[in-house]
């Protein structure tokens, strides 16, 4: 598995890529990741020593608040080749609301989009995957193509 | 990273030891850092190699923070550069960056004005 980094001002983006079958830990210390995005592959992901975990499933269940695992050592296991993206805190004390938008939307100047798959285009300008944009109080004009866009505001 | 380390004391009552860790190439004299007490209690306990390659494992976070107070010299202080790629423009700059070892690799974003 090879993982990705970058912070991008207020906040940090991550990545992972990987094989289907592997199980990858991650201790309670690194774990900053607020929101996933699992844009290809499937697998599931629980806090060590409990029973419970959620699936995630770039067909269907694509978009988890992971927020809850904060501050506990975590396992992840993949059922086939995937690509995940977080997003991250850069401080724990610094909660975030995290959603996936499917239509035009109003923005406010305490929010962060964030491109996490295909080619949207908004207010006329096309955009790739791994795109980030500081959003204004005004209305942003959506149209998905098909792509995974979230909106990220600060608390 | 190669590091040193001198254990300046052994507590035995309270399984701690007193520890001075520096870069084996510091140009400064190991015995001119300050010294840390750490527990033994989590330490791996096998042997003397294992002994001292656990103890550098926790200690080595004061390397970073070795770095980070020492002054850096004018010459050396870095500008930071964004944006597309363009060699040329980087001729001549010092530019800094962190390296993470080998876990993390540099995620390519981008920042865009919607």
């Amino acid at each position: 598995m090879i993982r990705y980094f970058k912070k991008c001002g207020e906040f940090a983006l991550c990545a992972e890529i990987g094989e289907g079958g592997i199980v990858e830990t991650e201790l309670a210390s690194e774990r900053y990741t607020l929101y996933q995005v699992m844009v290809k592959g499937s697998g599931r992901l629980g806090k060590i020593f409990k029973e419970d975990h959620i699936v995630g499933d770039a067909n269907g269940i694509y978009f988890a608040d992971l927020r809850e695992y904060i501050g506990h050592h975590t396992v992840y296991e993949s059922f086939e080749p995937f690509h995940i993206y977080g997003f991250n805190t850069l401080d724990l004390k610094q909660d975030w609301d995290g959603k996936l938008i499917n239509d035009s939307f109003d923005g406010d100047d305490k929010s962060w989009l964030v491109v996490f798959r295909g080619n949207p285009n908004i207010n006329g300008k096309d955009l790739r995957e791994m795109d980030y944009a500081k959003l204004e109080n005004k209305h942003y004009n959506v149209q998905l193509n098909d792509g995974i866009v979230g909106v990220f505001t600060k608390l | 990273m190669k590091i040193i380390l001198k254990i300046d004391e052994y507590l035995p009552d309270r399984n701690a030891v007193v520890v001075k860790l520096c870069r084996l190439n510091s140009h400064i004299p190991i015995d001119d850092f300050g010294a840390k007490v750490v527990d033994c209690h989590d330490l791996n306990m096998f042997d003397n190699e294992l002994f001292i390659e656990s103890l550098i494992g926790k200690m080595s976070y004061r390397i970073n923070e070795q770095d980070n107070n020492s002054e850096i010299l004018d010459e050396n202080k870095p500008e930071r550069v964004e944006g597309e790629l363009d060699i040329q423009s980087l001729v001549g700059k010092v530019v800094g960056g962190e390296f993470n070892g080998r876990k993390y690799k540099l995620l390519k974003t981008r920042r865009v004005e919607l």
